[in-house]
């Protein structure tokens, strides 16, 4: 999914960009349309590879596996992704400043990449064969502001890491 | 080397333990790179520039705490951690650690 939109957002990147800086509104209105489709085209591509790797992997945020299964091999595993916000979620937080209350704009973000920086360490985990992750921790660090003197969200890389572990027993399947 | 972010490792023995092993680095932002994040912040979304990145500093990292394990005659390192920090404008500080032990594998069915 990222390899197709990367081709066909460079081009599209160009058109934004001349855009974008004629006019405020413009600029809006675009980050708005582009980014509201980067956003639903990422949570179809979440909820199929989470369904598809669900089904062969638990991930457990403590390091002890249920009782009867025995591990055979462990090994590291993690998944990170850096995230930016669109220039129009931007501008709604920065109103949500006036009023104060939750960042709905903003949050989703951030929710959404660190599904994918999970999903990222279970499919390394899964090419092993692994039947269990467990141990997970997951890590946020912002890593810059667009504008520091204004404090604006810029981008963030989340980070998710755990053991991917092998075991005797095949996970009993969920409900 | 064996590594996990476990205390033990599944199938192994921990023998001896032989203390605290570290590494970091420091990287700057590349100026191509940053360019293509300025467009990229108005539409939001990955910035895949900036994952490989990072992903490149957490690997040296990473391979710098596993050079000081093998220094100190470990064969594992387990309970690794990472902690990033934004050091200066620009620059992030990738940290790993963790506790090198010696290893052997559980025999004799347990």
């Amino acid at each position: 999914m990222l390899a197709n939109s990367e081709v066909a957002g460079g081009i599209l990147m160009l058109l934004v960009m001349m855009l974008a800086y004629t006019s405020p509104v413009w600029m809006l209105l675009i980050a708005w349309l582009v980014g509201r489709g980067i956003e639903q085209s990422h949570l179809r591509d979440l909820q199929r590879r989470e369904y598809d790797v669900g089904r062969r992997i638990i991930v457990m945020g403590h390091e002890d596996l249920p009782p009867g299964v025995t591990a055979t091999q462990g090994q590291m595993v993690m998944g990170t992704v850096v995230v930016g916000v669109d220039h129009f979620k931007r501008f709604l937080a920065g109103w949500r400043k006036l009023v104060g209350g939750e960042v709905r704009s903003i949050s989703p973000v951030l929710t959404r990449a660190r599904r994918e920086a999970v999903l990222r360490m279970l499919e390394q985990a899964d090419a092993q064969g692994a039947n269990f992750v467990v141990n997970i921790r997951l890590e946020t660090a912002v890593i810059s502001t667009r504008s520091p003197e204004r404090q604006k969200f810029g981008m963030a890389e989340v980070m998710a890491y755990g053991t991917a572990v092998k075991t005797t027993a095949a996970p009993a399947a969920r409900a | 080397m064996y590594m996990v972010n476990t205390q033990t490792i599944p199938g192994y023995r921990i023998v001896q333990s032989l203390g605290l092993a570290q590494g970091n680095t420091i990287r700057a932002k590349h100026i191509g790179r940053d360019l293509m994040a300025g467009l990229k912040n108005i539409v939001g979304g990955e910035i895949t520039g900036y994952t490989e990145l990072l992903t490149e500093a957490r690997n040296e990292a990473i391979s710098r705490m596993i050079a000081q394990a093998q220094a100190m005659g470990a064969n594992a390192i387990v309970n690794v951690r990472f902690s990033t920090a934004s050091v200066m404008q620009s620059a992030a500080e990738m940290f790993a650690y963790g506790t090198a032990v010696i290893v052997e594998p559980e025999h004799a069915g347990q």
